[in-house]
């Protein structure tokens, strides 16, 4: 709690600086937009939109837990990533070219086009209700982690993301979120580079780069690839090249914040490179992060570690009657540490690597132990839950601890940057979906470009605050996060599947498709509320079910069409 | 169809496609020189 007190005048200059800048900058260059610029922003680079799909997909999340995740489970992480590339090329070889033909300004226009209007408004109210919640998810994940870590006020840390992302969203739409995109990657990836550099330069004289990595690999940490059908394994090389293209194909040809970014490319041509851009480069991306977490995990062994890296552990444990018990875990904890560091200081022998293997084991158990503590604290009344899970923490205690003045500023610029590129792209599109797929063709007569544009602003103000409401209170409930993933899994799969059909299912038609999303979504529903199966395999249950029900409903009315014909 | 014709398949969706393999590739390397 003592570190935002801590935070040097220099750290405070670099991190405001940083954001304001970025801010300031996303104004001013988008002081002069069109009404096209607006609501399309037609003018974007290959690049730009590389680097802007890119951005929208890694929220501040992606920054802060990554890293932890490699630092307990190693480098299995990346392949949930091996089904983008894949994605990439089928959205280019086949959405692409349909939604420039149609020159939409959503996804959901072209629903219109292949069926009909209810069908559009259907995908884009289910579109409404999933984005809007988990804008405010966005901003909160973060603004958690950064106020139990540092002791600012979490009303103010939601307030203060939010308000920064809805004033240059607000003037200046979707071009005003790609060009700060560029700003914020070019923040995140300098941060990373620079963190890297210092974990490794942090380490022993003797021990190496290599060394390190050979380091890791004793500790399995360097397990790379699974191919293992083992289904209690979540990531392996089945699941992110069969799961992965499957959720990617729906979140990036589906779901307007990333649909949105590639529309505004300046040509077809130019939108394609700029996703297969993002298809080129994310797997190595994630793969640099996860080795962040690696290096993290490798420092960690020659310096001192709490058993939980989440702050508000200690100080409610410290008080309870758990405290003696915790202790003493402790200091098996440290113990553990010292033989380990006794061991590595040379790097890895042969000789050493069941002893090491054995050591992690056992500091695995502890942890696990700690966590079960935890788990009985929160059960009691008279407690604030906590998370006992401390993947989160991790790379941000490494942060505050052993990084330079100046650059925790940086580090925390990254974080707060990816937070706000991620916003801005959810406000942007639910504003756009809101305008375009609901007030524009509902309303009786049509008006004009720079009407649209100023109802698009309002909606973009009002979603923001939206999303800064929902952060507000989402600390109330004690699974919000959870929540909104099933609530995502409850409806992407069926607008994957109307998706599917208007690509691929040419005879299929607009009632078929509606009442099939409509039976479908009841289903899924009830087969959520009733537990009949894991969250995440709704995504692919929704999208085979409204697929199968449309083809089988578009077979009768075809022989209703027929008998009446004869 | 006429989309099809219209937008082939490119170059670069090779390029992209392959670079993932190689990735993987090099990946398996490393699981295998490091896995104990």
């Amino acid at each position: 709690m003592e570190i935002a007190n801590q935070l040097a005048t220099l750290d405070w200059v670099i991190l405001f600086g940083t954001l304001l800048f970025i801010v300031g900058y996303g104004t001013y260059k988008t002081r002069k937009n069109t009404s096209e610029d607006f609501l399309r922003g037609k003018d974007s680079k290959w690049w730009t939109i590389g680097l802007s799909v890119m951005a929208t997909q890694a929220s501040a999340i992606t920054f802060l837990s990554t890293p932890g995740q490699a630092f307990h489970s190693g480098m299995g992480f990346v392949q949930f990533y091996f089904g983008l590339p894949i994605a990439m090329v089928v959205i280019c070889l086949v959405f692409i070219p349909i939604y420039y033909r149609l020159k939409v300004y959503t996804a959901y226009e072209f629903l219109e086009n292949r069926f009909d209007l209810k069908t559009r408004s259907l995908a884009a109210i289910l579109f409404l209700i999933q984005r809007g919640l988990s804008a405010g998810i966005t901003i909160f994940a973060p603004a958690i982690i950064l106020s139990a870590v540092l002791g600012w006020d979490l009303l103010l840390l939601n307030i203060l993301i939010g308000v920064l992302v809805i004033i240059y969203t607000v003037s200046g739409g979707t071009k005003a979120v790609s060009v700060t995109q560029k700003q914020q990657m070019a923040v995140i990836f300098g941060g990373m580079f620079i963190a890297f550099y210092l974990i490794v330069d942090q380490l022993p004289q003797d021990i190496t780069f290599t060394k390190a990595l050979e380091i890791a690999g004793a500790s399995g940490k360097m397990d790379v690839l699974d191919f293992s059908f083992n289904l209690d394994n979540r990531y392996t090389f089945w699941t992110g090249i069969l799961g992965g293209t499957f959720l990617m194909l729906s979140y990036f040809g589906t779901d307007q914040s990333q649909v949105q970014r590639y529309l505004s490319g300046k040509s077809i041509r130019e939108s394609q490179m700029g996703l297969l851009f993002n298809g080129l480069l994310k797997v190595p991306m994630q793969f640099f992060i996860l080795l962040v977490g690696v290096m993290v995990f490798v420092f960690y062994q020659f310096n001192a570690s709490p058993l939980n890296f989440n702050p508000q552990v200690n100080n409610a444990i410290v008080n309870s009657e758990f405290a003696n018990e915790y202790k003493s875990l402790e200091n098996e904890h440290i113990l553990i540490e010292n033989t380990k560091k006794t061991l590595l200081i040379n790097g890895v022998e042969e000789s050493e690597i069941a002893q090491i293997q054995q050591l992690n084991e056992r500091d695995l158990a502890l942890k696990e132990e700690g966590r079960k503590i935890i788990d009985k604290l929160n059960e009691r009344k008279d407690y604030k839950k906590i998370e006992s899970n401390d993947k989160d923490y991790v790379f941000i205690h490494f942060i505050l601890n052993n990084l330079p003045r100046g650059l925790i500023g940086l580090l925390l610029a990254v974080i707060l940057s990816a937070a706000m590129s991620s916003t801005a792209s959810e406000l942007n599109a639910l504003a756009s979906t809101t305008t375009m797929d609901l007030y524009r063709r509902n309303t009786s007569e049509e008006k004009t470009e720079k009407h649209y544009v100023k109802v698009s602003k309002w909606f973009t103000l009002l979603w923001g605050i939206i999303a800064i409401s929902v952060a507000c209170v989402a600390n109330l409930f004690d699974n919000l996060i959870q929540l909104v993933n099933i609530i995502g899994s409850i409806f992407y799969g069926n607008v994957l599947g109307i998706f599917l059909l208007a690509f691929f299912v040419k005879h299929v038609k607009g009632n078929a498709v509606f009442i099939a999303a409509l039976i479908t979504q009841g289903l899924i529903i009830a087969i959520w509320w009733f537990d009949w199966l894991p969250y995440l395999w709704l995504n692919l249950l929704g999208c085979v079910l409204v697929m199968e029900i449309a083809i089988i409903i578009q077979f009768f009315n075809l022989k209703d069409d027929e008998k009446q014909t004869t | 169809m006429s989309e099809e014709k219209k937008y082939p398949w490119q170059r670069m969706y090779t390029v992209v496609l392959i670079a993932n393999a190689v990735y993987i590739v090099i990946f398996y390397i490393i699981t295998q020189y490091f896995t104990n």
